[in-house]
């Protein structure tokens, strides 16, 4: 008999579960821990997953079904597990969903049943059961149509769920790695070992992956001998032989949930699993190998009987490995069901382990004779040509019915609390797939494998098709050959492989996974989606006999274990309910992730302050001191206005604005995209990009330039300046800097490569302030500079390079405000100097520092465009008054051949206009109708502001047809608001542009 | 002619102040000192002649991710562009010094002094904390000193010259590099 005696250092009373056994496994019974189920207090050992825990205090009810709440257990021992899905934490640390079977037990770990109410021993949806008609395959299509799919979709959707996503932010800290390797071993099998070792043996360097937190996979499990050594010996041997090698990186806990292209593969590692100190719960790690070898092992598959879900039928390597690697039996008396050898490996160990095993049922009629004398003489009945017609019990297991495949012979009812199936195994062949693999079935194992040659790629191990730890090693070696070629390092595969001493075992199943009769609609195919024999059955009777139709319409394999213990049996019973082949049929597609990866990882530390980049001015500290506030545009902190003690935003901004209007301003321009171009073609190569001519630019003058792309749609504005015959500086919006420049390049590299011309960026070489105002000339004055500034001599749009207090500088006659300005631009370490200069130097004007949004507002009462925000994808230079010089410049240019275009002629288009108005209704984003309409849309308001300057409210808009209204009035509407504005002349303020010629 | 003028000095501000900062168990980012940077480009029809060039006595480095010299040390960023470092010339100087040695060819030699700033990252963490940010394959092989990249790091554009087996220089734009030593910190707190 099995002796489960509770520990001495667990919890008293508590003991370490009554289903523990008293000796093996290779949990540390030392190290006791406690946790919390379902708010009851439970405890475990050093290396228990939650659901060996759970196992061990004969707590089998861990869940409810997804869509008829029937009562749950554990089913695997794996990352396919379809029922132990918990909710683990609490508050924001909450992580729902997580698989019971991959959550290691730390102290004071809570954890939770999820998708019941009022508990998991009670739970009112189990009343849907009993209503299972109504929710046949598709029924949200055809059941609950009337009156509307949404007068149920609320009460469906909360019984259905699968856990509660958080509200709160994720307070948990993840990372993101990088790796590159020649080698990347995903599995840490037998197989994944081998391979590992092999390629370190040549002094590759090798990524060895494995998802569970103990290297091994089923070598933790195996009781035979490797090189004369037990299993376990060996496995240890081997990993630390990795483990001294500074070429190998190990890397337990982690999943391989995708692979892409150029060998790139996706790890999600779980790291507080491993390190429960480091302030990272998940690491997202991107490797680029030179070579994959996939050793991902295969996934049991379980048996398609009457009440096959109920708690207590588990898979039988998951029953082997609970008692081997946690010492948990899985119930007091376990009967197993198989079509194939390696089911009786598995009642050996547990009767070997004192378990009661009343018997093993085999599908097939001539069980392996070596293997069933083995169980025989361990005391277990083997029942060859029977299957397990029928569960019976409760909310738990408590017998199963045999029945002869035959039909001969009466039904033989064995009282039993645990059942351990196997119906195959299906090689987890979703990576191979990701990189476009080809599969095949293999009528012998009954079950795809991959063909070889048709992904960049090597498989070895189960996926294989290896059976046995000898075919194990030997694939790793083949494959560890085909990868070393192809990532161009030199491996002897060719010494003797590890000798195992193993059972005999055959690798054929027998086609048999649906036990005869029965009823259909209580024999289940997929556990996490609730569908059974009789959904498919039914799907196939609608006509959704293409696999990726059934798929859909039953949503067999849609959950978030993507079917691994679904697939390959729904698959199987449509080839045999349609006749066909299961190559005829097929597989879904398998897509990434593999296992469900928390967006956190992906995401990395690329949140809050790190979320992107945040670019500083070269005289952000001058801004500080003046109590900027800062907004952050195009990846710049930019002062957005300056407000004084008492001022409220939009005072502060009026200061702004009128102090320019007044006096003068001081606004930090630097972010302006600045880029040189120089060479014997240049002024031909700007004139490629601009609607303006740039030939005809003298030396020395600026001119403002529209830039479109090749549809006409306006992308960019800025300046050009001439500096030299042969040397221009151009500007752009701060915002496209980046992007204009990538756009400049890609068109000289691309398109016209022989120019003789390049082209530099030189954005933040620069430190650029704008000084605007009335006042503006007599301040720079003061800074000393050799050049002539009066207004003969430097007229508007004109460049002159010169010094000023000493320091070189290009200084730009241009303005954005309307006012007499000047673009000063200087090394961008003299940036914060020369700020402070001009503040000192305009104090006794009454100088202000002006923000971006003061900017905008001073820009909004000239009516100057303002490129992204008062044009969209489809602007064109008409469409904002730029139409005349568009076309009439002679010379070739980017987008000038769509202008022409009926498209882009029609009188109708949505054109910036001017409007004015009180109604609070004329601001940014309010829709425009004109008299006559009354649905839809003709236009929008981009800009708007109450102008201090005017003392009226101003705005932009884009109106259908916009430049023949003007007088005319419009309807603003906004979310069932109306009011009015009126169409006006811009610009608004000085419309003959004196001042800024001052 | 200028307008009278008052006398003002401007006086240079560097992007960040010189010093050391430990973002790491034995590892620390170092604010190198600004020095002279030029971006030295040549049109496409000019590239077959650029292994001709040279730099003071340095023959312009036409291999791939290459740098040659050491003051100025020419590095290779792409077919048809370098940086050219220097601590002993000024930017103008240095400039002035790439353009003559191309002589009559069409040649973009800009001063950047201002546009870029240099951090040294030192120390034995170096290689970790660089594979949070790039994916720059990051062996002794080809992180060695002798070679440079430019790359992507932290989602800025950055040129890594490795100087030693555990120094790394990384040269990126002056905009976010106050927030690029940040980052460092906070990556070395997740290691």
């Amino acid at each position: 008999m099995a002796s489960f005696q509770p520990d001495s250092h667990a919890t008293p009373g508590l003991g370490l579960g009554a289903f523990r056994l008293a000796a093996g496994g290779r949990v540390d019974r030392a190290k006791v821990m406690n946790f919390r189920w379902d708010g009851r207090p439970l405890t475990a050992c050093a290396g228990d997953t939650l659901a060996s825990a759970l196992l061990a205090h004969g707590e089998r009810l861990v869940g409810r079904g997804f869509k008829f709440h029937r009562p749950r257990g554990i089913l695997s021992a794996g990352a396919e597990e379809p029922n132990g899905l918990v909710a683990v934490g609490s508050g924001d640390r909450l992580d729902p969903s997580a698989r019971a079977t991959l959550v290691r037990v730390h102290e004071g770990l809570e954890a939770r049943p999820q998708n019941c109410w009022p508990s998991v021993r009670f739970d009112v949806g189990r009343a849907l059961d009993f209503v299972a008609p109504l929710w046949p395959a598709g029924f949200y299509n055809k059941t609950f149509i009337w009156p509307s799919w949404h007068a149920y979709e609320g009460l469906i959707r909360r019984t259905a769920g699968l856990g509660d996503a958080l509200h709160g932010a994720d307070p948990e800290r993840y990372d993101v790695a990088n790796a590159t390797c020649e080698l990347l071993v995903v599995g840490a099998g037998a197989a994944g070992l081998a391979a590992a070792l092999l390629a370190s043996r040549a002094g590759a360097t090798v990524v060895l992956v494995e998802q569970d937190a103990e290297f091994g996979g089923h070598l933790l499990v195996e009781s035979c001998a490797i090189d004369g050594l037990p299993a376990a010996q060996w496995l240890g041997r081997a990993l630390a032989e990795l483990a001294a090698n500074p070429r190998v990186s190990l890397l337990p806990a982690t999943t391989a949930f995708g692979l892409y292209d150029h060998g790139h593969v996706g790890l999600l590692e779980r790291v507080a699993e491993r390190t429960p100190t480091s302030p990272v719960r998940h690491r997202y790690w991107r490797v680029r190998a030179r070579g994959l070898v996939l050793a991902s092992g295969a996934l049991e598959q379980p048996w398609v009987f009457e009440r096959n879900d109920l708690p207590g039928v588990m898979l039988a390597g998951a029953v082997r490995t609970y008692a081997q690697r946690y010492a948990v039996a899985a119930g007091r008396r376990v009967v197993f069901a198989t079509n194939n050898d390696s089911a009786y490996l598995a009642a050996l160990d547990l009767a070997r382990a004192g378990v009661a095993v009343p018997g093993l049922v085999d599908s097939r009629a001539e069980p392996p004779r070596e293997l069933a004398d083995l169980l025989q003489t361990a005391g277990v009945p083997v029942y060859g040509g029977a299957v397990i017609a029928a569960a019976t019990g409760g909310s738990r297991l408590a017998a199963v019915e045999i029945a002869p495949l035959d039909g001969a012979g009466a039904r033989l009812r064995l009282e039993c609390d645990a059942v351990g199936m196997s119906a195959g195994w299906a090689p987890a062949v979703h990576l191979w797939s990701h990189a476009r693999g080809r599969l095949a079935f293999d009528p012998e194992r009954q079950c795809f494998l991959p063909v070889a040659g048709t992904a960049p790629l090597s498989v070895a191990g189960a996926l294989a098709g290896a059976h046995t730890l000898s075919h194990c090693f030997a694939s790793a070696a083949r494959a560890v050959a085909a990868e070393a070629s192809r990532a161009g390092f030199a491996v002897d595969v060719g010494g003797a492989l590890p000798k195992v001493e193993e059972p005999r075992s055959s690798p054929r199943v027998d086609a048999r996974r649906v036990s005869p009769g029965g009823r259909r609609h209580r024999q289940w195919l997929d556990f996490q989606h609730d569908v059974t024999l009789a959904d498919v059955d039914l799907a196939l009777r609608e006509g959704f006999d293409a696999i990726e139709h059934l798929k859909r319409y039953t949503t067999t394999g849609m959950s978030v274990d993507q079917g691994k213990t679904s697939n390959l049996n729904a698959l199987l019973v449509v080839a045999e309910l349609t006749g066909r082949a299961p190559d005829a049929v097929g597989t879904t597609t398998f897509r990434p992730p593999y296992t469900p990866v928390t967006l956190g990882a992906l995401a990395g530390r690329q949140v809050g302050e790190f979320y992107a980049p945040r670019r500083r001015l070269p005289a952000h500290a001058e801004h500080e001191r003046l109590g900027a506030v800062f907004e952050e545009a195009g990846g710049w902190m930019r002062p957005a206005w300056y407000p004084r003690a008492g001022e409220s935003k939009e005072q502060a901004i009026a200061r702004e604005v009128l102090a320019v209007r007044a006096s003068a301003g001081l606004f930090d321009a630097s972010p302006l995209g600045k880029f040189e171009i120089e060479g014997p073609e240049a002024a031909r190569f700007l004139d490629a990009f601009y609607i303006n001519n740039v030939r005809t630019l003298e030396v020395g003058r600026t001119r403002y330039g529209l830039m479109l792309n090749e549809n006409g749609v306006i992308i960019d504005d800025g300046t050009i300046a001439r500096l030299g015959p042969q040397h221009f500086v151009i500007t752009t919006t701060s915002g496209g800097a980046a992007r204009i420049g990538a756009w400049l390049d890609d068109w000289r590299q691309c398109e016209w490569p022989d120019q003789d011309v390049v082209v530099t960026p030189v954005t933040t070489q620069w430190a650029t302030v704008a000084l605007a105002g009335p006042k503006a000339r007599e301040i720079l004055s003061r800074l000393g500079p050799d050049i002539d500034l009066s207004p003969a001599a430097f007229p508007h749009l004109h460049v002159r390079v010169g010094s000023l207090a000493g320091v070189p500088t290009r200084l730009y006659r241009v303005s954005f405000s309307g006012e007499l300005g000047y673009e000063i631009n200087v090394p961008a370490r003299y940036g914060a100097a020369l700020w402070r200069a001009l503040e000192d130097a305009g104090r006794e004007f009454g100088i202000a520092p002006y923000g971006t949004e003061a900017l905008l507002l001073l820009r909004l009462e000239k009516g100057f465009l303002h490129v992204g925000l008062d044009t969209d994808g489809t602007t064109a230079p008409s469409d904002v008054g730029w139409g005349e010089i568009a076309l009439k410049k002679q010379a070739d240019y980017v987008g000038k051949r769509s202008l022409t275009r009926p498209e882009n002629v029609r009188a109708d288009r949505l054109q910036l206009v001017g409007l004015v108005g009180e109604d609070e209704l004329l601001i940014p984003g309010t829709h425009l109708r004109l008299d006559g309409t009354t649905e839809g849309s003709d236009g929008w308001v981009t800009s708007a502001a109450f102008s201090p300057t005017l003392g009226k409210r101003v705005a932009l808009a884009l109106l259908r047809g916009g430049r023949a209204r003007t007088g005319q009035t419009v309807t603003l509407f906004d979310l069932g608001r109306t009011g009015r504005a009126e169409v006006a002349p811009t610009p608004f303020y000085d419309p003959k542009g004196e001042r800024l010629h001052g | 002619m200028a307008e009278a003028a008052t006398a003002v000095a401007l006086a240079a501000t560097p992007a960040l102040a010189t010093g050391e900062t430990p973002v790491a168990e034995g590892t620390v980012l170092r604010v190198l000192p600004p020095r002279a940077l030029v971006r030295l480009q040549l049109p496409r029809r000019a590239i077959a002649a650029a292994g001709t060039l040279r730099i003071g006595d340095t023959p312009l480095p036409t291999t791939p991710g290459r740098c040659a010299g050491d003051d100025p040390a020419l590095l290779w960023l792409a077919p048809d562009g370098w940086l050219l470092i220097s601590d002993h010339h000024d930017g103008a100087a240095l400039a002035g010094e790439a353009r003559r040695a191309c002589g009559e060819r069409t040649v973009a030699a800009v001063d950047v002094s201002d546009a870029l700033v240099g951090f040294e990252l030192a120390g034995a963490r170096v290689r970790e904390l660089l594979s949070r940010g790039t994916g720059l394959e990051l062996s002794d092989e080809t992180l060695a000193p002798g070679r440079c990249a430019r790359t992507r790091l932290a989602q800025l554009a950055v040129i890594v010259r490795p100087r030693a087996a555990e120094r790394v220089e990384l040269i990126v734009d002056r905009g976010p590099a106050a927030w690029l030593r940040d980052w460092f910190v906070d990556a070395g707190g997740l290691l």
